[in-house]
């Protein structure tokens, strides 16, 4: 098998791994699996342990849909088809831990959901710590569009093909959602 | 991965810094590789299709599993159409008791047993019947069903009222039973007698045998409506009320020294529960007497007698009869039609929620297929 991994495109490796190319999977992996965990865990509010979950179930979807007419079938690029099958994964399990979340204070006797406000957590110098709990606290929508937006893998047409919408829409979406962290973060920490 | 195009839109801010920040992987890459779990999770989920050689392609697996939900769903509801099926003939046969008399009045007269060994004690002309036994079960439950029997009978003989005076010794009035109204018109062979027998619901099948004997049969229908139900019900009103009656009482005895206003009001709860008991004691007891003896109307008439009162003939009358039947035949077909719709829409709500679920599960599963790509 005298293949060129530097040179083969992400495309002809799913290719190679349908036709039973172990290796070519692990080539895909090498290129994706970092910058995966780092947007999933970014969707999971820094929850590193969730993001692993999801990118494992991120790489189990590739390798059922790889071989079937219903994956991968060159009409997007691997990239924004891998980064898709992620935010889908980050979206179930926030939804679950939600859920669970919400089941366990149901438990506890306590409806309220309590947020601490931004800032309350973090110091006042500490920059990040309050830029994620502002992230963290604003609706999903808004999030993924920022988030992905600042991904280093993706450019904003990427993102756009990820999320399913159109270049315009999001970048009205990421204008509203900066505005709103701005707003947020305006007190505490800028 | 670096994005190429991509241009953050205010470098140098502090906020966008963090905001890279946020999706990058600053831990060690997880050994082994998560895509290595994966696969290796997958080959161990996988045997069957590591024998058949390669993956099933969606479609097939999609097939398949519609396959499966038709099965299932075949499998549920057509033995249970056929239930229906047996059951409606059941509901249909039941007022016939030549049919099977021993099951039909046996299983559905419970209180006819009864009103015979009590009759002694409690035979009056009008209030004949026994009192009703009581009953723990519901309706439905495989337990004795009340019914309410009504038969009706039409009669020829050569002579009407020798015909009508055997009918009225084939009652036993040991047994509560009893001629409820009797008429008897003309003379001879054109005379005409109209009886209304009331008798114990097990001997329905037995005298309605032999009144068929008195003369020739011109027409016959037995009816019998379930007022189970309706048993079950009063029943349960009592207890309740007898049961209230029992905490007033009780409550009045420890309560001597309260203020009268309190003993009067006490008093007057006590007479309005009392009123309560006695006017569902009278509905039980009619109940159970029109559950307990069975009705026949008996006409018999002689053989010159006219099928028909004798009236004036009138083309307009026998217009407006063939109208009025006309209008009562349409207006039991369309009621038969909407209970026919409303039993499909309503009788078959679960099999229309697990076709829309099967449906929904199939839709999404064919837009998830075009999406993944």
């Amino acid at each position: 098998m005298a293949h060129e991994p530097a040179h083969e495109s992400d495309e002809a490796l799913i290719g190679r791994f349908a036709a039973g190319d172990r290796g070519a999977l692990g080539e895909l992996a090498a290129r994706y699996e970092v910058m995966l965990l780092g947007l999933c865990r970014g969707l999971l509010g820094g929850r590193a342990d969730l993001a692993m979950d999801a990118v494992q179930e991120t790489w189990v979807r590739v390798i059922r849909s790889s071989g079937g007419a219903a994956g991968f079938a060159g009409r997007s690029s691997f990239r924004t088809w891998v980064y898709r099958i992620a935010v889908n994964q980050c979206r179930t399990l926030a939804e679950r831990r939600g859920r669970e979340a919400r089941r366990q204070e149901w438990d506890n006797g306590s409806m309220a959901v309590v947020r601490p406000r931004v800032g309350e957590t973090a110091g006042a110098g500490d920059v990040a710590a309050a830029v994620r709990e502002a992230v963290g606290a604003m609706p999903e929508a808004k999030r993924e569009v920022l988030l992905l937006c600042y991904h280093a893998g993706l450019t904003h047409e990427q993102a756009a093909e990820v999320l399913g919408i159109p270049v315009g829409t999001l970048k009205s979406r990421l204008h509203a959602a900066l505005s709103e962290l701005r707003g947020t973060l305006a007190q505490e920490v800028v | 991965m670096s994005g190429a195009g991509h241009q953050p839109p205010e470098a140098g801010d502090r906020v966008e810094s963090a905001l890279r920040d946020l999706t990058v992987w600053d831990a060690p890459a997880p050994s082994p590789g998560l895509w290595e779990r994966a696969a290796s999770r997958e080959a161990g989920g996988r045997g069957v299709w590591a024998v058949l050689g390669r993956p099933l392609p969606q479609p097939v697996l999609g097939g398949i599993a519609a396959a499966l939900f038709i099965v299932l769903l075949a499998g549920v509801l057509l033995p249970s159409m056929g239930r229906a099926r047996v059951a409606g003939v059941a509901v249909d046969a039941r007022p016939a008791p030549e049919a099977s008399p021993a099951v039909a009045y046996d299983a559905v007269a419970p209180s006819a047993a009864p009103a015979r060994e009590s009759a002694a004690e409690t035979f009056h002309p009008v209030d004949g019947a026994a009192p009703m036994p009581a009953r723990s079960g519901v309706p439905g439950d495989g337990a004795a069903r009340a019914v309410v029997r009504k038969a009706t009978m039409e009669l020829r003989s050569a002579d009407v009222r020798a015909a009508a005076a055997k009918a009225a010794l084939l009652l036993n009035e040991a047994a509560g039973e009893y001629v409820q109204e009797s008429s008897i018109s003309g003379e001879g062979r054109g005379a005409r007698a109209q009886l209304t027998l009331r008798v114990a619901a097990d001997r329905l099948s037995e005298v309605l045998n032999q009144v068929r004997e008195l003369g020739e049969v011109t027409r016959e229908s037995i009816t019998g409506q379930d007022v189970t139900a309706q048993v079950v019900d009063l029943e349960a009103r009592l207890r309740n009320e007898q049961r209230v009656e029992a905490e007033l009482l009780e409550l009045l005895q420890k309560r001597e020294d309260a203020p009268l206003a309190d003993i009067l009001q006490l008093r007057q709860s006590i007479a309005s529960v009392r009123g309560e008991i006695e006017r569902l004691t009278a509905q039980r007891d009619q109940l159970a007497r029109m559950v307990s003896l069975g009705t026949v109307l008996l006409i018999i008439r002689g053989t010159d007698a006219p099928e028909k009162e004798a009236g004036a003939f009138s083309l307009l009358g026998t217009f407006g009869d063939r109208l009025a039947a006309a209008w009562r035949q349409g207006v039991r077909v369309l009621a038969g039609s909407v209970g026919f719709l409303v039993q499909v829409v309503v009788g078959g709500a679960v099999w229309w929620v697990l076709l829309g679920l099967g449906v929904g599960v199939w839709v999404r599963w064919a837009r998830g297929r075009r999406g993944v790509v």
